[in-house]
């Protein structure tokens, strides 16, 4: 039953999403910033092995993780996890509050107001430390999911199933489909803790617990919001798992290619995702509001 | 529109830093040819001899254009094992040669062309000539992971052959040999693995007497490395199984435990020692 009210919803919200957009680039200027930091980072960490860069990190490198990691096609190897720690601390630092900047200009727009970039650092910046604070919280508990899965996957390396499963590398391949479901069930907790926070000027634990309750209410649709989009950045994960193999039947520099690839698919992907979850909030709200008119 | 063109111009510029940097592109073309190489060490004999001239050609380039890299001096010896793996063993020796003449300071080039230079003889069914160079990499760089496994890679020649008392020479002069490196490093990490060949040549020839006497010495003489507790299960299975004389591991374990009360471990060798005093009769 629930699946033919709320299939609609999800056209209705994916049409405003795409039309706030289009009629407000600014909006999607601010993903775009977030993609342009995370490519200077990817740059960066390519460049850290040529002068003058090296000056500053090759002596990292090297005391971390090893001299041949200075040299190609090493570099390339080192490359992902590199970036990994980069597009982390973007995400968390600089994401939060572009995020909550995004959301805050889809009301705008949504009141049929022009969003201002400047209004809308003075309305989010106070609020930087909650919005910072909900993309630690999930990088954590993934960290944290991740961490029991590895123990979970060395205890069912005992059992001949599990082993063969490793040796095939198909393991690997499972891995990254559980992950990216586990991601999915997390993003959806936190799904309307920002516009919470942004909106109703909810402190983090109001603001989780009121995302928590709305999600109650609109599972299936903030499901289908999240997980449609998030579906393309699959194949890219997948390429990411068998990069090795990739390598080894191209070049070392594909990781950079694939790194950079991944980049500009995660701003269209963060952009539709928070763009909608906004839309779907001020929705329901407006329904509320109507109701209790 | 200025911004996204400004990126563009930046990331071109790091593109062309990286096509600067002469070690970076020699790097690039060490990996390429070495790719092309890959099936030919593996299956040397199936190759179309235009497949193996592009991969010399290729190792050629790196030596030709960046001469004075690193890569050039791997793309030469890299050249010998080609000619190596199709059994061109004089061309082979002649570039294994003339690396060690180009790069007499580069100790890993040195040694590694001294190395293929030994087993170009070996391939030529020269073992003297091969002896000699193998003896003197272990006279020049004991202190190296191919001076180290070249007495008991001698030893294994000499098993292959069934050549009974080559084998024991080899055996003698592998265990001398050891044993001087350990003496003249206590306390190092080169002392500690040349202690490690001496177990392995003793139980290679199932000396196990000197075996657990050697293994002794390890624990004694190290006690903080990982590998103790493997180490004491070694000593305990050959003391009961080999030697049938468990009073010889219960000794050591207890010595270990007087000299090293608190270790780390102490509570798994108490453990054995009540295993141990189960098995033995007399305890």
């Amino acid at each position: 039953m629930e699946k033919t009210k709320k299939v609609p919803l999800v056209g209705i919200i994916w049409k405003g999403t795409f039309s706030t957009l289009k009629s407000n680039p600014i909006i999607f200027f601010l993903f775009a910033l977030s993609g342009i930091l995370k490519l200077i980072c990817l740059l960066v960490i390519f460049l850290a092995i040529f002068y003058p860069l090296s000056i500053i990190f090759a002596p990292i490198i090297k005391t971390l993780w090893g001299e041949m990691f200075l040299h190609y096609p090493f570099n390339f190897s080192l490359m992902p996890r590199l970036f990994y720690y980069a597009e982390i601390t973007v995400y968390i630092f600089i994401d939060s509050l572009l995020s909550g900047m995004a959301i805050w200009m889809v009301f705008q727009a949504n009141e049929g107001k022009k969003p201002k970039l400047l209004d809308t650092v003075k309305k989010t910046i106070p609020k930087y430390v909650t919005l910072a604070g909900f993309l630690l919280a999930i990088f954590l508990i993934v960290a944290l999911v991740y961490h029991g899965e590895k123990i979970a996957v060395s205890k069912l390396m005992r059992l001949n199933f599990a082993a063969s499963l490793v040796k095939s590398g198909a393991l690997d391949f499972i891995t990254v489909f559980v992950n990216f479901f586990i991601i999915i069930l997390i993003e959806m907790v936190f799904a309307f803790a920002m516009p919470f926070a942004v909106l109703e000027d909810k402190r983090f634990f109001k603001a989780l617990f009121g995302s928590l309750s709305l999600l109650k209410k609109l599972f299936l649709t903030t499901f289908i919001l999240i997980i449609v989009p998030t579906l393309v950045s699959l194949p890219f994960l997948l390429l990411k798992t068998g990069l090795n193999t990739l390598i080894d039947k191209t070049l070392p520099e594909i990781t950079l290619l694939i790194l950079g690839l991944g980049i500009i698919l995660t701003v269209f992907i963060d952009s539709i995702v928070t763009v909608s979850l906004a839309l779907l909030f001020l929705l329901k709200k407006d329904l509320q509001i109507e109701k209790v008119k | 529109m200025k911004r996204l063109s400004s990126f563009i111009l930046i990331a071109l510029l790091a593109v062309s830093i990286a096509g600067c940097d002469k070690q970076y592109q020699s790097e690039r073309c060490l990996y390429k040819a070495a790719k092309l190489a890959r099936h030919i060490i593996m299956a040397p004999d199936s190759i179309p001899p235009e497949e193996f001239n592009n991969a010399i050609k290729a190792y050629t380039i790196i030596f030709e254009k960046y001469p004075d890299s690193i890569s050039a001096k791997r793309a030469r010896l890299s050249i010998g094992s080609l000619y190596l793996a199709k059994k061109e063993n004089i061309k082979a020796l002649e570039v294994f040669n003339k690396a060690l003449k180009l790069y007499p300071d580069d100790k890993s080039i040195c040694i590694e062309a001294r190395f293929s230079i030994a087993k170009s003889y070996e391939e030529m069914a020269s073992w003297d000539r091969a002896l000699t160079e193998y003896k003197g990499i272990m006279r020049d760089y004991p202190d190296t992971e191919i001076g180290l496994n070249l007495p008991m890679y001698i030893m294994q020649h000499y098993e292959k052959e069934k050549d009974i008392p080559g084998i024991d020479n080899a055996y003698r002069e592998a265990i001398a040999y050891y044993k001087n490196i350990a003496e003249k490093n206590p306390r190092t990490m080169l002392g500690f693995r040349a202690q490690d060949f001496i177990i392995a040549c003793h139980m290679k020839r199932e000396n196990w007497q000197e075996a657990v006497n050697s293994m002794e010495k390890s624990v004694m003489d190290y006690p903080m490395v990982k590998t103790i507790p493997d180490t004491m299960r070694m000593i305990s299975d050959i003391s009961v199984n080999k030697l049938k004389d468990p009073n010889r591991a219960f000794e050591i374990f207890q010595k270990f435990l007087t000299a090293y009360p608190g270790h780390p471990i102490k509570e798994y060798i108490r453990k054995g020692l009540e295993v141990l005093k189960n098995v033995s009769p007399a305890k």
